[in-house]
């Protein structure tokens, strides 16, 4: 039985899901994230099913294939070509159904005068069923792989089997030639308008364009004024239908026929896929652009709370979106009992952007879409706690020193084996002793409440501190061509300077400029 | 009806020189100073010059045929004025039509649409006339191409359909047009249609009247009609005012295709006012690494002084790089200016300011000079260099000129040498031609006994007197910081 393309089950699905921006957004930055994935997916208010973290690894599962599949060109092109077509669907039927019944065109003899509410209510549903019809042909033709999608298909199949659907099916077409047929002429003067048949008038406009042509150089830019093409005044636009149906009366009546039969034939199910599909879409839609560049994603592999967790060349997807250049990607892992990742290093040296990339990594995973990373495998995590140091804020030392303890333990609180820390250069502003004290204190409190963390800050000694503890080094450049720079890599802290060949940096050696010159 | 004179029909220019480097072709050749020039206050003329030196030509039959309506050029130098200022006549037309082009209102639009082209066909008559009287007096085969399209296309007939077409068309009798309807049932798809003369008062027992009552108090019924007569129009007003723009766009290329040729007419007639040589240039194929130049001076420098300035001349055999070293002041970046200029103007097709020019061809021309300081004086300049060196290097390739002015010495001698040595290397083994003009002693020695070099040192006189001219010479290891100093701080 198929319920729903986000959640294998009604009771999955029935989980309250966050309406609000979940705490960690603006540290990890997903809200940049996000504002490159929805904005062309506003109309569908997906926000929700971003902030609402999985907590069974079931439906991550289940939403990891079906978006995989998805991934797939035409099978996505497929179904969206499809349902791009009828976006609104629900909202229009819902608006003009009942408008259509108060005019009496059900029960009485009496014609209801409102043509344009007939065409609103004809347009939705025809574009709505074909769509359903269409959708139901592809998914058959599509090798489905994903428990998702194979569902949706049996449950169209049957859907579209119906009687009524296919006696339907005929009627629509006849409607459509009708209409396709029909051709008139205005004349429209300051307060009247008449209608007459078309007798094949020529148009003026191609005519002009046709005895200037010659002189075009290139494409010129286009002087059609933005007007907008529906009616102005719905009466008039009435009265102009009434004299056009006068032309054509017999197609007019067909069509009033038709809409009677058939106002109550849509489908919950269906509408509510069109809608859930676009989570998908969105996040797909973003990656498609991020992969031409370059960078890569992956379906993390689920794992258990006690097993080996890790991502190869994951990346800060925030900075990604925002620059659409290239990122250093970093490794990570963690084996029990190793727990924190501890990051030290250089500034500028991309510390930060690897604690971001660390928590987007896991907060994403848990929604069941890809992260960024060429593979990874998580255990699911239940939220992301984050702790950054505000930059802009210079209280008192002291103030702040309180704020950050205070907050510290605010997360403690909330925090399950099955929550994720990131913590980023907190009690920098205080005494080295201070820090050092609270800092132990700190990856106590981590390694005891909370499951994976990385904690990025500028005392070495914390990466030293247990075997919960792994040091990570940033600015680091392992090749010997010295290319790259920002990287992060799991080393002994050892406050190596940060030097190279200059030259070699920018590839300018001889070796490396010939190398470059050799296309 | 298209405008061929930059390159033969169906030919198209290829990328030129990328982008990156324009800018600080530029600045460094100092091109705006030579182009400003040429061009005075003529807008058109700058930016095709600039457009057309970043366009380097490839191919030798494209060369020549350019000169060939080069030569027509400055043999008619009357006639070509003439097809010039009727092109500047159809600009100064075009100046009002922005109030009725960006008129929010579609009738207006329309109607000014309307009376602009009816004005054009007056230029199109005397332009065709044109054509006519100047066939037997040019030669080349892009101005004989031109002529004879204008006299096909502009026919009388032609001409006359023009005006029947535009003609009678008022809006205030009312707009005729013809309609479908959507899946929505809404009227949709306007096309109007003029109105002949046998409609122009429909049977009034004709098909349906619908006559507006005292629903036109209503703002949206009121407006219904004015906005569906505009629905009708706006594809007409469209395609009338594109037509206007074709025209326009169409006289836009004549003149600006005509500036290149009125720009090397200019630049020929500067020159010899100033006593200056010029001379059509002659371009070998790109494998050859032989170049002789006689005279050739900074075109920039001459335009800059509006006087006769030191030329260089120098035949080199089967070099690929010029390593130019000396007294400070002493001509050597005036010289590597001439050097890029003359590159970049030989092929486009323009004259080059020397008395006589060979060179091969070059797919493209990068700069690298040592900016002014302050630019530089917050993060490390040589990191700036190397950053610009990088930029360079992605797009470079065999069969390309690179000019360098003072790179890399912003570290010391020992490092920017070897830094610039292993570069300059990479870059002649690779196929590349480079010009350096340098002070890095270290650096320039290193080349010493190699194949391919051409050492070049600015002239001192025995006295230490400059005389700005370049000279076959291996560098010295002093420098003539000296002579500046007593020059400027005791007058000698």
């Amino acid at each position: 039985m198929f319920y729903s393309v986000l959640f294998p089950t009604e009771e999955s699905a029935l989980k309250p899901r966050n309406q609000s921006v979940p705490d960690c957004f603006s540290d990890l930055q997903l809200d940049r994230i996000l504002k490159a994935v929805l904005p062309d997916y506003a109309d569908f208010h997906l926000e929700e099913y971003f902030y609402t973290p999985l907590t069974d690894p079931e439906t991550v599962r289940y939403r990891q294939e079906v978006m995989e599949e998805l991934e797939e060109p035409e099978k996505r092109a497929a179904v969206e070509e499809i349902i791009r077509r009828i976006p609104e669907t629900r909202a229009i039927l819902e608006e003009t159904r009942p408008k259509l019944l108060k005019g009496g065109l059900l029960t009485g003899e009496k014609l209801t005068d409102n043509y344009l509410e007939m065409g609103r209510f004809l347009d939705t549903l025809v574009s709505y069923l074909d769509a359903v019809n269409d959708l139901n042909g592809i998914l058959q033709k599509l090798d489905l792989r994903s428990a998702g999608l194979r569902k949706l298909s049996e449950y169209l199949t049957g859907y579209c089997a119906s009687e009524q659907l296919r006696d339907m099916t005929a009627w629509r077409q006849r409607i459509r030639e009708n209409l396709k047929h029909i051709r008139f002429n205005m004349l429209v003067k300051p307060l009247s308008i008449r209608v007459t048949p078309y007798e094949g008038q020529a148009d003026y406009a191609e005519r002009i364009t046709a005895l200037f042509s010659r002189f075009r150089q290139e494409e010129s830019r286009s002087f059609l004024r933005p007007v907008e093409e529906k009616p102005r005044s719905e009466r008039i636009e009435n009265q102009v239908l009434k004299m056009v149906s006068k032309l054509y009366p017999a197609e007019f009546k067909d069509l009033r026929d038709f809409v009677a039969a058939y106002i109550d034939i849509t489908d919950d199910t269906v509408l509510d896929f069109i809608r859930e599909v676009q989570f998908y879409f969105a996040w797909l839609d973003m990656m498609k652009t991020m992969k031409e560049i370059g960078f890569r994603f992956c379906y993390p592999e689920l794992r258990g709370r006690e097993e080996e967790r890790f991502a190869l060349d994951g990346y800060d997807l925030s900075l990604a979106v925002r620059t659409l250049k290239p990122v250093v990607p970093n490794d990570f892992s963690l084996t029990p009992p190793e727990q924190i990742l501890v990051v030290t290093g250089p500034n500028q040296g991309g510390k930060s952007t690897f604690a971001r990339a660390f928590g987007q990594i896991f907060y994403l995973a848990s929604l069941g879409v890809s992260v960024p990373a060429r593979q990874a495998a998580l255990p699911l995590c239940d939220q992301v706690l984050t702790h950054f140091e505000r930059g802009e804020d210079q209280k008192l030392k002291s103030g702040k020193l309180e704020e950050d303890v205070l907050r510290l333990k605010g997360l403690l609180d909330r925090s399950t084996k099955d929550s994720v820390f990131v913590v980023n250069e907190i009690y920098s502003s205080t005494t080295l002793k201070d820090a050092l004290a609270l800092g132990g204190h700190m990856i106590d409190a981590i390694t005891d409440k909370a499951g994976s963390a990385v904690v990025v800050t500028f005392m070495e000694e914390l990466s030293e501190y247990g075997p919960q503890t792994v040091s990570m080094v940033s600015g680091v450049s392992d090749d010997a061509e010295h290319t790259r720079t920002y990287q992060v890599r799991r080393r002994k802290a050892d406050g190596v300077a940060f030097a190279r060949l200059l030259a070699g940096k920018y590839g300018l050696t001889k070796e490396q400029l010939k190398g470059r010159l050799r296309r | 009806m298209k405008v061929h004179l930059l390159l033969p029909e169906g030919r198209e220019t290829r990328l030129g020189i990328p982008a990156m480097s324009r800018d600080v072709l530029r600045r460094d050749l100092d091109l705006r100073t030579m182009v400003q020039g040429i061009a005075g206050r003529d807008d058109v003329i700058y930016d095709t010059l600039m457009e057309m030196m970043f366009a380097p030509l490839l191919e030798p039959e494209l060369l020549h045929w350019r000169h060939e309506m080069l030569r027509d050029v400055l043999t008619h130098p009357e006639e070509t004025m003439r097809l010039y200022r009727i092109c500047l006549e159809a600009d100064h037309m075009r100046e009002g039509r922005v109030n009725w082009l960006q008129n929010y209102d579609v009738s207006t639009t329309y109607q000014g649409a309307v009376n602009y082209l009816l004005n054009f066909s007056t230029l199109l008559r005397l332009l065709r006339s044109l054509a006519a009287e100047y066939t037997p007096l040019f030669k080349s085969a892009g101005f004989l191409a031109l002529f004879s399209t204008l006299q096909e296309e502009l026919s009388d007939e032609y001409l006359e359909s023009v005006k029947r077409e535009l003609e009678g068309q008022k809006l205030v009798d009312g707009v005729f047009f013809s309609a479908r309807l959507n899946e929505a049932l809404e009227s949709v798809d306007y096309v109007m249609h003029r109105r002949e003369k046998s409609i122009k008062d429909l049977n009034p027992f004709s098909g349906q009247l619908y006559r507006l009552g005292k629903e036109a108090n209503d703002d949206k019924a009121g407006d219904d009609l004015t906005v569906r007569q505009e629905r009708a129009i706006n594809r007409v007003a469209d395609a009338l005012a594109q037509s206007a723009e074709y025209l326009a766009s169409f006289f836009d290329r004549l003149r600006k295709e005509l500036a290149f040729y009125v720009g090397g007419l200019r630049f020929t007639q500067k020159m010899a006012e100033l006593g200056m040589p010029w001379c059509i240039p002659e371009l070998t194929a790109a494998v050859s690494d032989s170049r002789c130049w006689e005279e050739m001076y900074d075109v920039s420098l001459a335009y800059r002084n509006k006087a006769a300035v030191v030329g260089n001349t120098l035949t080199a055999e089967h070099k690929n790089l010029y390593i130019v070293t000396g007294a400070n002041q002493g001509g050597k970046t005036t010289f590597l200016r001439s050097f890029g200029q003359a590159q970049l103007m030989a092929q486009c097709g323009l004259p080059v300011g020397a008395k006589a020019y060979t060179a091969p061809y070059r797919r493209a021309v990068f700069t690298h000079f040592r900016q002014e300081e302050d630019r530089y004086l917050k993060s490390g300049k040589l990191d700036k260099e190397l950053e610009w060196m990088d930029r360079i290097a992605d797009h470079v390739q065999s069969g390309d000129l690179v000019l360098f002015n003072e790179s890399f010495a912003s570290t010391n001698e020992r490092e920017g040498s070897e830094i610039g040595r292993e570069i300059t290397e990479a870059l002649v083994e690779s196929g590349v031609e480079v010009v350096s003009v340098s002070h890095l002693h270290l650096f320039a020695a290193s080349f010493r006994g190699r194949e391919g070099v051409q050492y070049l040192r600015a002239e001192r006189l025995p006295g230490g007197e400059r005389t700005f001219r370049l000279l076959p010479g291996e560098p010295e290891e002093t420098a003539y910081g000296e002579d500046i100093y007593r020059r400027i701080f005791e007058g000698q």
